[in-house]
């Protein structure tokens, strides 16, 4: 059975995944990113006595269906916070990607994969990730920790006796920490993500509009007006939702201005994250990310003004990446290619 | 340097030295009429840094990622599309910003992991000759004759083969009437045959000669002495058993057993009637005029006094015990 695992891991490429909230990228060694879908599974139940579930759709297809399903479909995120709420359909998905992602093959891929966990994760969450992996056809799984994937990604020189400071803002998760000589010095996750900013807005919407709109809506508003601290620039867009009083579909405008409002409080959560790693930090590294700055990656990053506000709660430089989005799923790929070359011990965590 | 770059912008052209866009800022920073300081101050950094941006010195900067941000914060605070100046620094430092050269091995000499190419081959190389040193020990093994078998029970299918196999054992003489069965269900070979030939004739013995020669066959070999237990009471039963003889003065009713079970005498047997029996001992014998019948083991009258209750005998006879 191994031998065949071998033997059609010939015929794989090594994978790094970036098992995310919101998006799931794949980096294929040689290829560059290949992949990069929300990570949203939709689950149809068969109709018929003892008839069971399938899946209907996945990635994209499925992200659409989001709150727009039929009785007899679900559209699921089986990731929330950064770790596997559902193994199943977390597997079921993993399969898809990795098929997907050598979806030209004839024989099924086998791949050496390498999955980014959240540094806050428990043992039995990184296992559920691992053999959720592995059930999804992976030869040998590696886990490597988010920031530090994110650090390597982003092009930090992580093996320098120099501290630098990463902060990944995800969909579902926040990672900070502090790296030199290719180990986390200090590291924190906190719960705050782009889906609690979407839950802000939504929640914003309904008190003070009185209308209820969905968290695709609000992820759009997000984008396209959303910002992190004031500018000189006031952008509007038009919604439309439920009011709550009138049960009827209406139309309002919301401002960038309102929408900074909403997000105060995510926002400080992650500030406060940020001033915690700084105050945790040992004085000597401290220095080198006073002098040099933080660097942002994930989606989170794409927060307009993000990085402002964080420069003027902490008075360092504060720079965002170049690729926020694939700074994660790039870095794995290149661990992969560092464990290859010198063993598992570097980076894996396990 | 030498030539010159031209990069578009909204409104107008600007020119980049081939070492980078740190003119291009300078000159955007002088129109603002701002001031270096006033610059590292707003930027968080050292106004040895922002001199360094300006001058395109980026060999006093730190890694590229963090060049680009100062690139790109600085750009936005002179108001400067962002995009023209980091392909400008891009242009003048290909090598360094591809991200993939940040990640270098450290200083350190790393330990050699088990996965290691010389572990590898040392591992393999051991295996192998293990495996060499295995292949000639069973050749030599096979050259040299395998010893004798030491299973110590073969199945009765092997004991079948080799007894087919094998030559028929050669007659006992003067053994041979007297265990037939014996030397035909002994499975044991030339070796026990052998023996069983120098054991002294079994007719001339006394009874429990068998059992001696039974032991002595155990004693060569364990697994024949199995069988031989098992195969020599039969024949034993024929000659050497101490024969027990029934006579009848008068009419009497009879149930004998012996030990298997199996019925030897059942019915009234008639006066002057005389039975001897020929089944496994010990039997269990009644008698239901104990008076009319006399009992003789090896032609010793047996008392049947003690088993009898109102003329009825009762009693289990092993006609050795009675020896």
């Amino acid at each position: 059975m191994f031998f065949f695992k071998r033997l059609r891991g010939l015929f794989s490429n090594d994978l790094s995944i970036d098992l995310g909230t919101a998006n799931t990228l794949i980096y294929a060694r040689g290829q560059g990113i290949v992949l990069d879908e929300p990570s949203v599974v939709a689950i149809r139940q068969d109709r018929g006595p003892g008839a069971g579930r399938s899946v209907a759709a996945v990635g994209l297809e499925a992200k659409k269906m989001l709150g727009r399903t039929p009785a007899n479909i679900t559209a699921i995120r089986p990731l929330k916070e950064g770790v596997i709420a559902d193994f199943t359909v977390t597997e079921k998905m993993l399969q898809h990607f990795i098929h997907k992602a050598h979806e030209t093959r004839i024989i099924r891929p086998s791949p050496r994969v390498l999955v980014c966990v959240p540094c806050g994760s428990t043992q039995v969450e990184r296992r559920a990730i691992r053999e959720s992996a592995a059930g999804a056809g992976a030869r040998e799984v590696y886990l490597i920790e988010e920031p530090m994937a994110a650090a390597i990604g982003a092009g930090l020189p992580v093996d320098e006796a120099r501290g630098s400071m990463v902060l990944d803002i995800g969909g579902g998760t926040s990672e900070v920490a502090i790296i030199s000589l290719n180990g986390i010095v200090y590291a924190n996750s906190v719960r705050i993500g782009g889906d609690r900013f979407d839950e802000a807005v939504v929640g914003y919407v309904r008190r003070n509009y009185g209308t209820l709109i969905g968290e695709a809506t609000a992820e759009r508003i997000k984008k396209e007006i959303g910002s992190a601290f004031p500018g000189d620039e006031v952008k509007e867009i038009e919604v439309k939702g439920r009011n709550l009083a009138e049960g009827v579909p209406r139309s309002f405008v919301l401002n960038s201005n309102e929408i900074l409002e909403a997000l105060q409080e995510p926002l400080s959560g992650i500030v406060g994250a940020v001033r915690a790693a700084l105050e945790q930090t040992p004085p000597e590294l401290g220095a080198d990310v006073a002098e040099r700055g933080i660097v942002l990656t994930g989606g989170g990053a794409l927060l307009r003004d993000i990085d402002r506000l964080l420069e003027e709660e902490t008075g360092l430089p504060v720079l965002v990446a170049e690729d926020p989005l694939t700074c994660v799923a790039r870095g794995g790929g290149r661990a992969l290619e560092v464990i290859d070359e010198r063993g598992g011990d570097i980076f894996a965590v396990e | 340097m030498g030539s010159l770059l031209v990069a578009e912008s909204d409104s107008e052209e600007y020119y980049f030295s081939e070492e980078g866009p740190g003119q291009r800022l300078q000159s955007a920073r002088e129109a603002l009429h701002l001031d270096i300081g006033s610059v590292a101050r707003s930027l968080h950094l050292t106004r040895d840094m922002v001199h360094a941006l300006e001058g395109n010195e980026y060999d006093r900067l730190p890694a590229p990622v963090f060049v680009r941000g100062y690139l790109r914060n600085y750009a936005r605070l002179l108001g400067e599309p962002v995009e023209p100046i980091l392909r400008a620094y891009s242009e003048s430092n290909p090598a360094e910003t591809d991200g993939q050269g940040a990640l270098r091995t450290p200083n350190m000499e790393p330990q050699i992991s088990a996965n290691h190419f010389l572990v590898r081959l040392v591992t393999w190389g051991i295996a192998i000759g293990l495996l060499a040193l295995l292949v000639i020990w069973w050749q030599g093994y096979l050259e040299n004759g395998a010893p004798p078998p030491q299973t110590p029970n073969p199945t009765p299918e092997m004991e079948a083969e080799t007894a087919s196999a094998l030559p028929p054992p050669r007659p006992i003489p003067g053994a041979a009437d007297n265990q037939p069965a014996s030397d035909a269900d002994a499975p044991t070979g030339p070796a026990v045959a052998g023996d069983a030939a120098e054991i002294p004739p079994a007719a001339d013995s006394p009874p429990a000669g068998d059992a001696d020669a039974a032991a002595q066959t155990a004693e060569t070999n364990p697994d024949a002495a199995g069988a031989a237990d098992a195969d020599a009471p039969e024949p034993a039963a024929d000659a050497d058993q101490p024969s027990v003889v029934l006579e009848f003065s008068n009419n009497s009713w009879v149930n004998i057993k012996d030990a298997d079970g199996k019925t030897l005498i059942l019915g009234e047997l008639a006066d002057g009637e005389r039975r001897t029996l020929d089944g496994r001992p010990p039997y269990r014998i009644v008698l239901g005029r104990a008076q009319a019948v006399s009992l003789t083991v090896n032609g010793k009258p047996y008392d049947l006094g003690p088993h009898t209750q109102a003329n009825v005998a009762r009693f289990s006879l092993d006609p050795e015990n009675v020896n």
